[in-house]
């Protein structure tokens, strides 16, 4: 699937010309943003790869890559459904202009158990969540649940949303507007270092304070903000690809991790018959060689039901191409490589402008 | 043509080969495969397409059926006057009639399929057939290619002109089939060989398949592994 994001000058236009909010003054509602950077996975989590047929099987690579965004887009979307928050974002990299950014590490996602480990840190270093959660598959289904949000583990996104609204109650509006303004003063520092620095200051404790605001029509912060709507034009491709990835990879994900249950299951059973392997048809009846034929049958087509798996987890990004202006970008490579070209892109748009 | 010669040979051994480790595999756990053969020579023809069973070019069970009957007859009385009924059928001095009709209505099921759907490139086939699993050959660059599972083994591959499955199961049950094409490609011959330990002589069915152009439809069916056939509307807004 080709997928391009076309945005017209004029609306890129608008957003260079458009003043900068006076950041102490902000009115926005107040519900910070998250954003959510595709997860780590650790190697000792791998599973042995399973064989669909001489020299093709599911590799554990793909099957890890998927979890990898499976799991932060699943939390993105019950981050969502609370209503508790702004914009939900996953991202192929940490974004250092986050208002709050969660990093998660899968220690452990088998068909039955999962156990991550997240941090989740506001701008201005405030620790909303850094621990382990863990919990074993549930399979329950609820009519009333939207069907994108049903998980086996919905007891470990449920934990983790819980401690998310646990740490976003206590603070009082003038925080969450620090935690807002930071954002952007954070994002402006790893832009131009040397004119932001003295905006922000940092506790003993190492949290980041802001120090001093810029002029409410300060060129440079103007700027600052035209470059990251640029940016989020990009994070916005990238959501829509990492939902569409999301939309398609569930079914086979879901169906994958049940197939795994199955497996360990059968494997029990299979045992158990090859003890006592006896056939309560006559030998060469017709309901003897039915019976041989539907279990060599239902072996067939569990290799082809592999198959199709594995081909749903072999889902390669396809190159972006974004119009900025005059110029059309073509990004290729996987989504992190293309959100640190886009990054470059940007870097360089900003020192052309403020030649 | 010594390349086909060759061909035949290795493919036939590869069969033999199979066929030894299949009576191993079906009564107890699967062994491992034959080697594989070396890469194929020839240009294949092109089996893809949409095939549905003409029945007039195809065999007729019933009068099949009897050929087979009469066939064993004759071959069990010409046994009989040289007493050796052990090559023929698995319990000597008699014939099992069980194990004949049984054989013969289990062939009968299984070769109806009235239509297929063939795909295939340079790297394999695909035959999906009407409430059945799809057969299946990688044979990449190779003759023929060979798999094992709990409850069998099989080897596919060319054979010359002609695509072959050969199957083998649990309980002395061996299915062959074989595809060609005609000369001018409009027709495809499957003839299948379902074999059992308990009958002496396996039934061999031909059917005739003419192409067709499939209509659009509107609902896309899969045969899954738990719930048969499974059919969703097509164009469904996602």
């Amino acid at each position: 699937m080709k997928l391009a994001c076309v945005v017209a000058a004029a609306n890129l236009l608008l957003g260079l010309l458009c003043q900068p909010a006076a950041l102490a003054q902000q009115t926005a509602p107040l519900l910070p943003d998250i954003s959510i950077g595709i997860f780590e996975h650790e190697s000792g989590s791998l599973e042995p790869a399973v064989e669909i047929a001489p020299g093709d099987s599911i590799s554990p690579e793909a099957v890890r890559m998927t979890e990898t965004r499976y799991i932060p887009m699943l939390l993105r979307y019950r981050i969502e459904a609370t209503g508790h928050f702004g914009a939900v974002r996953v991202l192929p990299l940490l974004d250092n202009g986050a208002e709050v950014m969660i990093e998660g590490r899968i220690l452990e996602s088998s068909a039955t158990q999962l156990r991550l480990a997240l941090r989740a840190v506001d701008s201005t270093g405030r620790i909303w969540l850094e621990q382990e959660y863990a919990g074993s598959a549930i399979s329950s289904e609820s009519l009333n649940a939207e069907e994108l949000i049903q998980d086996d583990f919905n007891s470990v996104y449920s934990e983790i949303v819980r401690d998310l609204e646990a740490a976003l109650a206590p603070l009082d509006p003038a925080q969450r507007d620090e935690i807002r303004t930071l954002s952007l003063l954070r994002y402006g520092l790893g832009l131009v270092p040397q004119s932001f620095a003295d905006y922000i200051g940092e506790t003993p404790e190492g949290r980041m304070t802001v120090r001093r605001l810029p002029a409410r029509d300060d060129p440079l912060l103007t700027r600052i903000e035209a470059i990251r709507e640029r940016e989020y034009l990009f994070i916005d491709v990238v959501d829509a690809e990492y939902s569409r990835f999301y939309a398609d990879i569930k079914p086979v994900y879901d169906m994958w991790r049940e197939y795994r249950r199955e497996q360990a299951d059968t494997a029990i059973s299979r045992t158990e018959r090859e003890a006592t392997e006896t056939s309560q048809f006559a030998r060469g009846s017709y309901y003897a060689l039915q019976e041989n034929y539907n279990n060599y049958r239902w072996a067939k087509l569990q290799e082809l039901y592999l198959d199709e798996l594995s081909e749903g987890f072999a889902n390669e990004t396809e190159p972006t191409e974004i119009e900025l202006s005059d110029s059309l970008y073509r990004l290729t490579g996987t989504l992190e490589q293309q959100y640190r070209e886009w990054r470059t892109i940007l870097t360089e748009l900003y020192l052309l402008e403020t030649r | 043509m010594p390349e086909f010669f060759a061909f035949s040979r290795a493919f036939s051994c590869a069969l033999a080969l199979l066929s030894a480790v299949l009576l191993t595999a079906c009564s107890s756990r699967p062994e491992p495969a034959p080697a594989e053969a070396p890469l194929r020579a020839a240009t294949q023809p092109d089996l893809s397409g949409h095939w549905e069973k003409n029945y007039q070019l195809s065999d007729d069970f019933n009068n099949r059926f009897s050929l087979y009957i009469a066939d064993i007859q004759r071959r069990f009385t010409a046994a009989q006057s040289r007493t050796e009924l052990q090559v023929l059928g698995a319990m000597p001095g008699s014939i099992s009639n069980d194990a004949i009709n049984g054989l013969a209505r289990f062939a009968e099921e299984l070769t109806r399929m009235p239509l297929l759907e063939v795909e295939q490139d340079a790297k394999g086939i695909k035959v999906e057939r009407e409430n059945d699993f799809t057969l299946r050959c990688n044979y990449k660059d190779r003759l023929y290619t060979s798999s094992t599972n709990a409850f069998g083994a099989d080897l596919c591959g060319w054979n010359e002109q002609r695509m072959l499955f050969q199957m083998s199961m649990g309980g002395g049950l061996g299915i062959t089939h074989q595809f060609s094409l005609s000369a001018d490609g409009s027709m495809l011959d499957l003839t299948t060989t379902v074999s059992s330990d308990a009958v002496a002589t396996p039934l061999i069915v031909r059917n005739v398949y003419q192409r067709y152009e499939p209509p659009e439809q509107d609902y896309n069916c899969i045969l899954t592994l738990t719930r048969s056939t499974v059919c969703s509307q097509r164009g469904t807004p996602k």
